[in-house]
């Protein structure tokens, strides 16, 4: 059993693009948002212009709850760079409003995960002014 | 309606040595190797040659001197294996190579190799690299269906067993495994142990497909497309690895490759009760588990008791990656890896496999990709003309 935390300063960061700047800002001041379509509702997997599902081209950024369930998970043990303290735990959180966000797991040991586990994003510092969602279990 | 392909057949393939290193090579000398040994085994001359597809296309016409030449860039695997047999079928080349090939591009071991963690901004910062995002994959099929890491265990030590055996492996020798083995080494990404994972390795290969007017010119006896097809759900690696997200249809992308299976099944008039050998692309041991099911060979949910079962290996119903795979035979980069399960399917069908050839193969199925890249290709390759 190991505890899971957030990486250290020091990892490869994002480098935010013109259509994703909105996601990492409201990250930095401590906010998941996402993006849904005005016209049918879809939720792009990604930071978007245009709707993946329809086309539409009039996507709102919304703040989420930043509440979900582990739908998946995996415990990596062979850093996919040697900055990054292992195990971690990349996880895909399904989101309460209706997406999936990638992200890893923090705040447990790695033998406490389960299945549809209740979680709940926080943010830490990742370096380079980005701070990066995490995930951890709700109590 | 004649076949689409039924003009068109594979008369070159070829391998380059594959090792952990190719000391003095980079990986357009190597590719460049991969193409020049595939004519030879074609017997046909560069000049020949009027078109070029895939990787380092460019670079084949300078170096082969193949100028005017048509070429067609960025198109990886089976599905520019299609695009060279679509130019032929429809008459704008008559001979056409290809290319393929990775050294001197893994140098800081501390790291995975470059091609497994492309970089991208939704997933760079949780460490996320291709045995991550296909043990999400893996996961959602363990809780689903129950699939266990002992099934898994068994996928890998059945394909490594097959490079054990063969010389050209870079892994020959290094075996045999048992999936105790496997279950004993150590933790990659849970639920893949190390030697559920592709290995990494330099090396090159090469392919000439031609159009058969000219079959009275190759050396060697051409092979034939029956069928193709290709599924993507997105862009790899850059978005959650989600089973359930789905696109145009209800079909989720855990099942990518069904609808291109179903595809090629169609285009050669046949199922897969009809495939004697299936060269996959295995970069994870579940993979295989997935692409069973998918390519029709059991149901959903159904992989982890047909491999249990015994039906992968040497001796059972659908003997799989016979060469050894990513897992063991080579893993040189992104386009060889992908072209090689295509070779292994040539060589078992012209009956040219010195170790695990499967006896009279008449067809054969090749993949490409994985769920945990959102993309699978298939190809169905016959010994009769389509």
């Amino acid at each position: 059993m190991t505890a899971l935390g957030p990486q250290p300063p020091g990892i490869p960061v994002p480098s935010p693009s013109p259509v994703s700047a909105p996601y990492w800002d409201a990250a930095r001041e401590g906010r998941l948002v996402y993006q849904k379509c005005a016209g049918c509702g879809h939720v792009p997997p990604r930071p978007s212009r245009r709707c993946w599902r329809c086309g539409g081209g009039e996507l709102k950024w919304l703040d989420s709850a930043g509440t979900g369930t582990l739908h998946s998970w995996t415990v990596v043990w062979r850093p996919q760079h040697p900055s990054f303290v292992t195990p971690y735990a990349p996880v895909v959180m399904a989101v309460d409003e209706g997406w999936w966000l990638v992200t890893a797991l923090v705040g447990c040991d790695d033998g406490d995960i389960r299945e549809g586990m209740a979680l709940e994003v926080q943010f830490h510092p990742a370096g380079g002014g980005i701070w990066l969602p995490y995930v951890a279990p709700r109590a | 309606m004649p076949h689409p392909y039924r003009d068109v057949a594979i008369v070159g393939v070829h391998n380059t040595a594959q090792g952990r290193r190719l000391d003095g090579h980079d990986s357009e000398s190597i590719a460049m190797e991969g193409a020049a040994g595939a004519l030879r085994d074609a017997g046909l001359e560069a000049g020949q040659v009027d078109a070029v597809v895939g990787t380092f296309s460019q670079e084949l016409v300078l170096s082969f001197g193949l100028g005017p030449c048509a070429r067609v860039p960025n198109s990886l695997g089976i599905p520019a294996v299609l695009q060279a047999a679509q130019m032929i079928a429809c008459g704008q080349a008559r001979v056409v190579l290809m290319a393929a090939g990775g050294a001197a591009i893994y140098t800081d071991r501390s790291a995975t190799a470059p091609w497994t963690r492309p970089a991208n901004e939704m997933v760079v910062g949780y460490g996320l690299f291709t045995a991550a995002e296909f043990a999400l994959m893996a996961r959602r099929h363990m809780l689903t269906y129950g699939t266990t890491p002992e099934q898994l265990a068994m996928v890998a030590a059945t394909i490594r067993n097959n490079a054990h055996v063969n010389p050209e492996a870079v892994y020959h020798g290094r075996g045999p495994f048992t999936p105790d083995d496997v279950l004993a080494s150590r933790m990659v990404a849970d639920p893949f142990h190390l030697l559920d994972c592709a290995t990494t390795s330099e090396g090159g290969c090469g392919l000439v497909l031609a159009h058969t007017d000219l079959l009275g010119d190759v050396a060697g006896r051409p092979v034939w497309i029956l069928g193709g097809g290709s599924d993507s759900y997105g862009p790899a690696y850059q978005i959650a690895p989600v089973w359930e997200m789905t696109g145009r249809t209800d079909e989720p992308a855990g099942r990518v490759g069904a609808n291109a299976a179903r595809h090629s099944y169609r285009q050669a008039g046949l199922g897969p009760s009809d495939v004697d050998v299936a060269e996959l692309y295995d970069p994870f041991s579940f993979e295989i588990i997935r692409q069973m099911e998918v390519l029709g060979f059991c149901g959903e949910g159904e992989g982890g008791g047909f491999v249990e079962a015994g039906h992968i290996g040497p001796e059972g119903r659908l003997p799989v990656t016979t060469d050894g795979g990513t897992m063991s035979f080579s893993h040189p980069g992104i386009n060889a890896q992908q072209l090689q399960r295509v070779i292994r399917g040539v060589q078992q069908l012209r009956g040219t496999c010195p170790t695990r050839q499967v006896a009279g193969a008449d067809v054969a199925v090749c993949s490409n990709g994985g769920s945990g890249a959102l993309f699978t290709d298939v190809l169905l390759l016959g010994s009769g003309r389509p």
